[in-house]
């Protein structure tokens, strides 16, 4: 029980990242009636994220090889 | 242990979904397309991040994660380090390009790296879930 709730204390901050991207991209495909300025905001605001999760990314240690 | 299986697979699910819902987009929507694939891509980069966390905690405490499954994440990792610049690289290019063929590709390069991560992913948290 105790490692089942430390599992889920790992996971739950997933989960909601996950679902509030997916709201993200089924908010976006509905609302598909923008002026090209909006539109050229919105892509110039995703590619500065792209740019900040690219260096998170980046900086990520990987695990050793144990022996 | 039903209920740990149960957030793996909403784990899993919402991984899926979240590209499900991207290859769903109306081909003739450019733009919100092009806006859905930036965003998923993102929202991968993210999820790695977070995922890779809970490998860098599980794998230095010994048995928390069997060492083949951290080999495998580091194997994952690497290539993914080194694909998710490429990745980004290749929705800027689409769309300046503007060009549907190139923004299938981008869609079928996240396809491929959200189903491994997943994959990787729920492997990894049951294994840290059994220790």
């Amino acid at each position: 029980m105790g490692s089942s709730l430390g599992l889920v204390a790992q996971i739950l901050p997933l989960i909601p990242d996950a679902v509030e991207a997916l709201v993200k991209i089924i908010r976006v495909l509905r609302s598909h009636e923008s002026t090209p300025n909006e539109l050229k905001a919105r892509l110039d605001a995703i590619s500065a994220d792209l740019d900040a999760a690219c260096a998170k990314v980046q900086a990520v240690v990987l695990p050793e090889p144990r022996r | 242990m039903k209920r740990v299986r149960v957030m793996q697979a909403a784990l899993s699910l919402a991984l899926i979904a979240l590209v499900a819902s991207l290859l769903s987009g109306c081909a003739s929507w450019r733009a919100p397309t092009l806006e859905a694939t930036g965003i998923t891509v993102e929202a991968l980069g993210e999820q790695f991040v977070k995922v890779a966390a809970v490998f860098e905690k599980g794998c230095i405490e010994p048995r928390s994660i069997s060492m083949q499954a951290c080999a495998e994440f580091r194997d994952f990792g690497i290539q993914f380090k080194q694909a998710y610049p490429l990745l980004v690289g290749l929705w800027k290019a689409a769309r300046d390009a503007d060009d549907p063929q190139m923004q299938r590709s981008v869609t079928e390069v996240i396809a491929h790296l959200a189903t491994s991560l997943s994959k990787l992913a729920a492997e990894g948290l049951d294994a840290y879930g059994r220790r």
